[in-house]
């Protein structure tokens, strides 16, 4: 029995570690190879067509204004470009501060969500804001974003010159980076998941997922599907599915940057992972429980990819966890001895390695700093994970039974 | 004392004797007894054709026979042509059990109503009489002129057993209970008027060594007979498997025995290979047998059966039988080969290099003792006598060889495993001592005290210090397989010739699991990503300043 178990936990673990893995040398060559294309994107393009910028913001006057001046600051024509700042329901001045900037900048456009639709979180605001957005595609920002100059312009490149891309997907990059542990764990976090997930799965399956930021879609796409799935929690990954679904794909193309703000204390990280692995596991289920009907069987993957990484692994992990302190005590005759041992160093040698790669393909971040950052992370930050995935599942299993609704937590930001 | 060793060996080899053997048994069956016989016929002679009567035509030149001898297992009239030829053969006949009525040579005797015997003599000496494993019954024998070899002693009255008259011998009984057996081994000798000089070969054999062996108990042992000037052999199983809990040892795992084993080699004791693995259950009525299956009391094809194979009788006629059965035996060869050659790996892989072979529990097919024969030139131990039970196992007295083992040499072991001081030992010896040149052995499983082992010495040396103690290494001994070659030179040392692949020396001895072998292949895998990415992190180190140099541009 101990013997079955710890066989199938170890059989999870290393299913979803090699799929990393596999990722990671996916990444690894799109860094190599992405930006080859941007000289000849470049000439093809006679005339840029016009875009929408979406910003949703609720409660955001610490940051409204540095984000916004950001959109003025774009190397955009500024006759093609409409901001929209989605003011949703805040108390703290944001729209004000939104119109005083509209002043100076007749291409900003500040719009009030209104009841039934105020206050109900991002998905609501964004289909508010896709009712008068003008442009061929819509672009959107997290209130705490401050975009690089180029970025909307790449983010328009890589639609422009590939029709197969129902969106295309850019980097972000943490701006407070260097103020806590905590934000320097999460930058790294983030790098890594950039390069070997995005990249990864772009490189091996022309699939990456929607981000809540920095990423541009075809309006016709959004139209054509009805908006954001207001109910979901993690909205892009929902959407990511359904215009991969469409037939689309989703490229992620990392010369487009944004930088932003990043939680600085725990329990403001603690409340937005929770709505993230919340959101994948309602994405994941919604999705299982419909699969047949989906068109391209092939999301299938990446569905299960979240599968194991939101259910199975997270089970498979607990499961050896427990077995390997239980053995310390009582002897459970396994009979896989040193191979599991083993597996067990090299999976800290594979992380270590992966994230190092990640951290060498940015110029600035593979510091000695980080370096034993990365060290020391796979006992401490990457280990909290469980706990989140555990409080998660507690929470949906428990909303779903008292049929609530799911309940938008904003992201606290810091000046 | 160790002198002679090869010519005891070789003792056998009488090329002006040609035995013809033939036997009536129930559909011609090889019974038990045609094996008992068969083994005693070898030792006088490499030559010897064993023939079921009916099968005997015409055609067949027996001119060329010197002797013949003929068992009886069932009553029957006998092939007419076997009739013709024993009346025109002049020379020995030696006559087992029944149909004698049938040959005309055998007119000189009567037999009457069969008699219970208890013991035998060569004599008809009470005195002297040698007691039975169990009361034998025999038919009771009126003859004129005749002399007698064996006496049947049964309560007051003793009967002539085995009687001779002009060249032809008659033996009274059907089976071959293991004294007479014994005894028909010492008067072989005058029916082929071959007379072996009086003398004893004997044997040590350090038995149930494994790798979970206590190093220590075997290291006192091996001193004790070193310190008699007593070579010795040990036999080996190279891997230890707890039944119970599923556990596996192998050899290489303990060092500390592996020391012991080898510093013994090297100071001239012999390896012998005994099976490969050695099972161990708490109980020992769960153990296992390696070679066969105890469940249903056949033979193993190295799966274990649901049910018994079908028998004979189950079939309309033998091809038929033969067809269903073939595929069984083939896979059970094929067993008992790769378990051979692994056991042989490995030991030569641990600087043991074994000269013998002995069957675990002496449990073995026909078939089995075929395919050890393909490696091995010689056998030491008792013999299973039958293909369809494993309940009788057996030794003959002296050195030989048997058709049935495929002419391989079998050191026998006519004294039963010594694990104790026993009235019984001293019977086997006594036994034993009917023959003029039969072996006496000790054999005794190391965990078993060294003054035990030193008791049994001192027992057989009180009987006889006509012995001489077998040195295996000045013997002409061969064990091969298709990558290993291990035999003795004249000088008395050990030639090994081994070309095992190093990735068959890498795996075998794990026995990876299907498991454990797909882990090792991710664990290869990993590593070598492992050592991918840290090369792409150091070359994107490389072309970081020319990275740099191009942004800004």
């Amino acid at each position: 029995m101990a013997n079955t178990l710890f066989l199938t936990s170890l059989i999870i673990i290393w299913i979803t570690l090699l799929y990393h893995m596999f990722l990671m040398l996916g990444g690894y060559l799109h860094f190599n190879r992405f930006e080859r294309v941007i000289p000849k994107w470049r000439e093809n393009i006679k005339q840029l067509p016009p875009v929408t910028i979406m910003i949703p913001a609720h409660n955001e006057a610490v940051v409204i204004q540095k984000t916004l001046q950001a959109m003025t600051r774009l190397n955009y024509p500024k006759d093609k470009l409409q901001v929209i700042c989605i003011n949703d329901n805040s108390s703290d001045g944001t729209g004000d501060i939104a119109r005083e900037m509209q002043k100076d900048y007749p291409f900003i456009d500040v719009s009030d969500t209104k009841p039934p639709n105020a206050g109900k979180g991002k998905s609501t605001a964004l289909n508010e804001g896709l009712k008068i957005a003008k442009g061929k595609y819509i672009i959107v920002y997290d209130a705490d974003n401050t975009p690089e100059r180029d970025a909307v312009y790449h983010l328009v490149l890589g639609l422009e010159n590939d029709e197969k891309a129902g969106a295309v997907v850019g980097k972000f990059r943490i701006s407070n980076a260097k103020k806590t542990l905590l934000t320097r764990f999460i930058n790294i976090e983030t790098i890594n998941f950039q390069w070997m997930a995005q990249a990864g799965r772009w490189f091996w399956f022309k699939m990456a997922t929607i981000p809540g930021t920095n990423f541009a879609i075809r309006k016709s796409i959004l139209d054509e599907l009805g908006g954001w799935d207001e109910r979901a929690l993690s909205e892009d990954t929902e959407l990511s599915i359904r215009v991969y679904d469409l037939g689309y794909h989703i490229r992620f193309f990392p010369v487009a940057i944004t930088w932003e703000q990043e939680p600085e204390t725990w329990r403001v990280w603690w409340h937005q992972r929770t709505r993230w692995a919340r959101g994948n596991q309602y994405v994941i289920i919604k999705f299982l429980l419909r699969f047949f009907s989906l068109k391209r069987k092939f999301i299938a993957f990446d569905l299960f990819y979240f599968f194991f990484t939101y259910f199975l692994f997270f089970f498979g992990v607990i499961m050896s966890n427990v077995i390997f302190i239980t053995n310390l005590f009582v002897d459970l005759q396994l009979k896989i001895g040193v191979v599991s041992l083993v597996l067990w160093i090299l999976a800290y040698f594979l992380y270590v390695t992966e994230v190092f790669i990640t951290l060498s393909i940015e110029q600035t971040e593979m510091t000695v700093v980080n370096f034993f950052i990365v060290l020391f992370m796979y006992f401490t930050y990457s280990q909290l994970w469980i706990l989140l995935v555990i409080y998660a599942l507690f929470l949906e299993i428990k909303r779903v039974i008292r049929r609530e609704e799911a309940k938008w937590y904003k992201t606290e930001r810091f000046e | 004392m160790h002198a002679n060793e090869q010519s005891l060996l070789e003792l056998q080899k009488h090329d002006n004797v040609n035995v013809l053997f033939i036997y009536t048994t129930l559909n011609n069956e090889e019974t038990e007894t045609v094996r008992q016989i068969d083994m005693l016929l070898h030792h006088f002679t490499d030559h010897v054709d064993i023939l079921p009567d009916t099968v005997i035509d015409e055609a067949d030149d027996v001119t060329n026979y010197s002797h013949i001898v003929y068992y009886g297992d069932v009553e029957r009239t006998i092939n007419e042509r076997v009739i013709d030829l024993f009346e025109a053969f002049e020379g020995n006949i030696f006559a087992i059990g029944n149909n004698t009525k049938q040959i005309p040579r055998y007119r000189f005797m009567k037999e009457e109503q069969t008699v219970p015997i208890q013991a035998t003599s060569f004599n008809g000496d009470n005195e002297d009489a040698t007691s039975l494993q169990y009361n034998l019954e025999v038919k009771k024998i009126k003859a004129e002129d005749y002399s007698v070899h064996l006496y049947g002693h049964s309560y007051d009255e003793k009967i002539p057993l085995l009687v001779e008259h002009e060249r032809s011998y008659y033996l009274a009984a059907t089976t071959l209970e293991e004294t007479i057996y014994y005894c028909i081994a010492e008067i072989l000798h005058h029916f082929f008027n071959i007379e072996h000089k009086e003398h004893h070969l004997g044997y040590v054999l350090i038995d149930h060594i494994h790798p979970k062996t206590d190093e220590e108990m075997l290291y006192q042992v091996g001193k004790k007979l070193s310190s008699r000037n007593i070579p010795f052999m040990l036999a080996i199983s190279t891997v230890f498997i707890d039944n119970d809990r599923g556990k596996t040892v192998h050899l290489a795992k303990n060092k500390a025995l592996l020391n012991v084993l080898q510093q013994l080699q090297r100071d001239g004791a012999v390896v012998i290979a005994k099976g490969y693995v050695h099972f161990y259950s708490d109980d020992p009525a769960n153990s296992t047998y390696e070679f066969w299956d105890r469940e249903f009391d056949q033979f193993y094809t190295g799966e274990l059966e649901t049910e018994p194979f079908l028998t004979l009788s189950e079939f309309t006629n033998k091809e038929a039988y033969e067809q269903y059965i073939a595929p069984y035996h083939e896979k059970e060869a094929e067993y008992i080969r790769t378990t051979v050659e692994k056991a042989l790996k490995e030991l030569t892989y641990n600087g043991l290099f074994p000269l013998a072979f002995t069957v675990p529990e002496y449990r073995i097919s026909k078939n089995g003792y075929e395919t050890v024969a393909d490696h091995f030139s010689t056998l030491i131990g008792k013999v299973q006598w039958s293909d369809h039970t494993a309940t009788n196992v057996g030794s003959p007295p002296f050195m030989t060889k048997a058709s049935f083992l495929n002419e391989t040499t079998l050191i026998p072991e006519p004294l039963s495993l010594y694990t104790d001081k026993s009235a019984f030992f001293k019977h086997e010896i006594e036994r034993a001592l009917l023959v003029r040149d039969s072996v006496l052995n000790v054999r005794f499983p190391v965990y078993v005290d060294a003054d035990v082992m030193a008791d049994a010495l001192d027992t057989i040396e009180a009987y006889t210090t006509n012995i001489t103690w077998l040195d295996m290494l000045t013997t002409k001994q061969h064990v091969v397989t298709n990558d290993i070659l291990v035999k003795t030179t004249p000088s008395g040392t050990i030639e090994v010739d081994r070309h095992v692949k190093w990735w068959d020396d890498l795996f075998f001895q794990r026995e990876l699991s299907t498991v454990e072998l797909v882990l090792w292949g991710i664990t290869a895998l990993v590593l070598t990503f492992v050592l991918l990415f840290t090369l792409f992190t150091l070359r994107l180190r490389a072309q970081r300043k020319k990275r740099l140099f191009k942004e800004q541009k």
